[in-house]
């Protein structure tokens, strides 16, 4: 016996990216071709490895808040890192667009699952204590930094950098008393908090569910793991082209910033309040490439998994997608690798787009950003093209959308994302509105 | 009817003891793995004591390539390594006989592994000792030339999950998450359901942390989360005790092999237990603090029952979250009252961090594996340090000894830093 399952809709979306803040910010640049990556303004320093960045420009948390949440998020501000201020600030955009500001829910029936990263703490707030622990000759001097450093530092300091404070701070403010979790997986985090936010509602431990991620690179940290990881672009010209997914002369990741909060409920829930639908989410699949001693695999074998698995979930055939928002980290072998899977799984002819040309590496939160971009292009039944994608790789046998945006009636689409591990998250979604009956 | 999900291995690393029998063992004995810190100078420090696995040697664990490619990762890597490997032989499986790629997962909860202290104060001196300022193209230039690139790598959270990948040729589902101390046990939940939905017929799962550095003191101790007793270790963490100051933080790692019932059933594997319900919820309260009257605990655990089917008056033991803080034990206590009503005060509970520490997000998995053990043996670990219960602790804790008991159904509680709370019912498996 199938016992039907109950069904998911997406009924509001915020969004905080390079591109700027809400939807139509994102939609029109998304429309026109207008990257949001330029040279790195935050500090601007001589040596890094590659100075591109996605950066969130203007953005200022307390002019996004909720009238009645003003108060609180003012005084909790100095205990969120960026990546918390992001994702509190795209949830309130989420929470208005979702019609929910004043309730009407039972707090114990709305839950929330977020992409998040490892946050880089402030090097300032630990300055002080480490160089009075630091000795002439440079060696450091525990004793004198258990005595007299660890007082230096902020009381509340590490709780401004739990990856898990996202969710907290958002499940305080809207008073969400269900399930809460935070998914911890690079570039494929976002997508598999989705993932498994839907499969919450669906099994019935919530109706609604606050979902998405956010993260931020935009710290000298980061720049520096990267560089020391080899995967940083090398791109040497006009920062704005440095990432460009699929294209003959990609050479690695550009760093950004960004949040995208999906709010996501069960399909009776929504239609009782006559709540705005901007789409089903139909089905979701995770895989491992799972190398020997790690990596990508060069012919995407766990990616194929995901995007199988998630066709699968959704009971749909591979030439039933308009179109697949990929990953596309725009390094030379990830973006050959992820092309390698969809050619099996699609054939040369599904659309292909990747936006991070747009945005940068916004890392725990692509997964959820590239989704609302991709419900606005099923809305305006036009996808955004490949930015900086000007010479397809001749070894890319997929069609990549780019130039110009190409219309597209098809609202069904993959969205999916990886991380340099191999661990990838993929969702299928019918974008528009919802037919109640089927 | 839902998929059932047994669990056929089990395999952890504690403070107590390198392996599953060494520490289950040392738990009935009552023995305390709280010394002072070893792992680096914490003797000025105001928390000097901690929890530690003692002289962890990978190369015990792995074939001799295999932990040599291991040799600079992290520990909490190093933990799920070791630990996941006991599972996985544990499980019936080895280099020959393994499970479907396509369809076994890995699900951890685990923390970020720890800042490379020793490089990263260095380079943090060398670009602020002018100013106290740190001049980010001097730290940029410093970090370039010494920082590590896989001591860097691996403080991301989600790299053990994605090495065990790697190492078990799992190219199922793959997720991490980081809910605080309520992490593993979420992690145990989550992948029980991906099992139950059947997108797997096998998952490892479970947890591991170290917090025991630097840093990690160091916020536990501005938090005045730990307990500061350094002059008498081994009674540091007491659980429901008068004079409980704070917790003692642990480390290791603990992995369980989650298996569809007729997958396990069809290849003859040994059964362990079922994990019978799951329940998740959050407090919305505070950052810092749990809610004053258990709101979250109690529907968590009422969850979890009600997912089990099971009547909340046949629970015969309770592994509780019990860290030996003031706030947790007592709202802990209010929160099991209320949601078993009388049975609460009959039902044996102990904390088993009055032993191994608080393993943080490796935590809810060490105390679920100390469940099923319970269930297979017949006897339940004692709440050591329990001396002078408090007055709002008035519940059986199991003080001081081992106590053979059968147990048909356990209750493990954990509870996450942020109000994140979850509770697993695990039973005997029956047919």
């Amino acid at each position: 016996m199938v016992v039907p399952r109950r069904r998911v809709v997406i009924t509001g979306l915020g969004v905080i990216s390079p591109l700027g803040i809400g939807l139509e910010a994102t939609w029109s640049a998304l429309r026109e071709g207008r990257g949001g990556v330029g040279r790195l303004e935050a500090f601007p320093i001589e040596g890094l490895p590659c100075d591109a960045a996605g950066e969130v420009k203007d953005f200022s948390p307390k002019a996004l808040a909720i009238d009645k949440h003003r108060k609180a998020l003012q005084k909790n501000l100095k205990y969120m890192a960026r990546d918390i201020q992001l994702a509190v600030a795209a949830s309130e955009l989420a929470i208005v667009d979702s019609g929910l500001v004043e309730g009407g829910f039972d707090p114990s029936r709305i839950g929330i699952d977020l992409g998040a990263g490892m946050i880089s703490t402030d090097l300032d707030e630990l300055a002080p204590a480490i160089n009075l622990a630091t000795r002439d000759d440079g060696s450091f001097d525990y004793e004198v930094y258990g005595k007299e450093g660890i007082p230096e530092i902020e009381p509340l300091w590490m709780l401004k950098y739990l990856p898990n404070m996202l969710a907290c701070h958002i499940s305080i403010l809207n008073d969400c008393r269900g399930p809460s979790n935070t998914i911890t997986q690079g570039e494929a985090a976002s997508n598999a908090a989705i993932g498994e936010a839907f499969r919450i509602i669906q099994r019935g431990q919530a109706d609604l569910m606050v979902t998405g991620g956010a993260d931020s690179k935009i710290h000298p940290l980061s720049f520096i793991r990267m560089k020391l990881n080899g995967v940083n672009a090398r791109w040497e010209g006009d920062p704005s082209a440095a990432c460009r997914p699929f294209d003959s002369r990609r050479c690695g990741v550009v760093p950004g910033e960004g949040a995208g909060i999906l709010i996501i409920e069960e399909l009776g829930h929504a239609l009782k309040r006559n709540a705005k639908i901007y789409g089903e989410l139909i089905g979701f699949g995770s895989a491992c490439d799972a190398r020997p001693r790690g990596g990508i695999d060069p012919d995407g074998r766990g990616t194929e998994l995901a995007v199988l698995g998630a066709l699968r979930d959704a009971r749909i055939d591979p030439a039933g997608v308009g179109h697949v928002n990929a990953h596309g980290w725009s390094t030379v072998e990830s973006d050959l690798a992820e092309a390698r899977a969809y050619s099996r799984v699609f054939g040369p002819s599904v659309p292909i787009v990747g936006l991070k040309g747009y945005t940068g590496n916004t890392a725990s939160g692509c997964g959820s950003i590239e989704l609302i971009a991709s419900l606005l292009a099923a809305r305006s039944g036009l996808l955004p093209a490949t930015l900086n994608c000007d010479d397809l790789d001749p070894q890319v046998e997929v069609d990549v959308v780019r130039g110009e945006p190409r219309s597209s009636e098809n609202p069904v689409f993959v969205n999916l994302n990886f991380n340099r591990y191999g661990q990838v998250a993929a969702l299928a979604v019918r974008g528009g509105p919802v037919d109640a009956t089927t | 009817m839902r998929r059932r999900v047994v669990v056929t291995g089990m395999g952890m690393v504690t403070p107590v003891g390198r392996d599953l029998e060494s520490s289950w063992s040392a738990l009935l004995a009552g023995r305390s793995g709280v010394a002072h810190i070893t792992l680096f100078d914490a003797h000025s420090f105001p928390t000097q004591i901690a929890a530690e696995v003692k002289d962890f040697d990978l190369p015990s664990y792995l074939p001799r390539d295999d932990a040599d490619h291991y040799a600079e990762f992290s520990r909490n890597t190093q933990f799920a390594l070791a630990a996941a490997t006991m599972a996985f032989t544990d499980a019936g499986y080895d280099g020959q006989k393994r499970p479907d790629p396509g369809r076994f997962g890995v699900y951890f909860g685990a923390g970020e592994g720890q800042q490379d202290f020793p490089r990263f104060v260095d380079c943090v001196h060398r670009a602020s000792k002018d100013t106290n300022r740190v001049n980010y193209a001097e730290f940029v230039r410093h970090g370039l030339e010494r920082l590590h690139p896989i001591h860097e790598a691996e403080q991301e959270p989600g790299t053990a999950s994605a090495h065990l990948a790697s190492f078990l040729d799992a190219r199922g589902p793959n997720a991490s998450c980081l809910t605080a101390c309520a992490a593993s046990a979420q992690a145990i939940g989550e992948a029980v359901e991906l099992i139950r939905y059947g997108d797997a017929d096998v998952m490892l799962s479970g947890g591991t942390h170290s917090m025991i550095h630097p840093f990690g003191v160091t916020g536990f101790n501005l938090l005045t989360a730990l307990s500061t007793r350094n002059d008498d270790p081994e009674r540091a963490s007491r659980p429901f005790d008068r004079d409980r100051d704070g917790f003692i933080i642990g480390e290791g790692a603990g992995m369980l092999m989650l298996e569809e019932l007729d997958h396990a059933r069809r290849r003859g594997a040994r059964i362990y237990g079922e994990i019978l319900g799951y329940g998740s919820t959050a407090d919305a309260f505070r950052l810092t603090d749990s809610h004053d009257e258990g709101r979250g605990a109690i529907t968590c655990m009422n969850e979890a029952i009600r997912d089990s089917g099971i009547d909340p008056s046949r629970i015969d033991y309770i592994n509780a979250h019990g860290t030996s803080t003031e706030v947790n034990d007592r709202i802990e206590t209010l929160a099991i009252k209320r949601s078993l009503g009388d049975s609460a005060y009959t039902v044996p509970i102990s904390s088993t961090k009055s032993m191994m520490g608080h393993l943080i997000a490796a935590t809810g998995s060490v105390e679920a594996i100390v469940c099923l053990l319970a269930i297979r043996d017949g006897v339940v670990p004692p709440t050591v340090n329990l001396e002078n219960p408090s007055p709002d602790c008035d519940l059986d804790y199991i003080p001081g000894e081992a106590r053979e008991l059968k147990v048909d159904l356990a209750l493990s509680n954990s509870f996450g830093f942020g109000g994140q709370n979850i509770a697993l019912i695990l039973g005997r498996y029956q047919d």
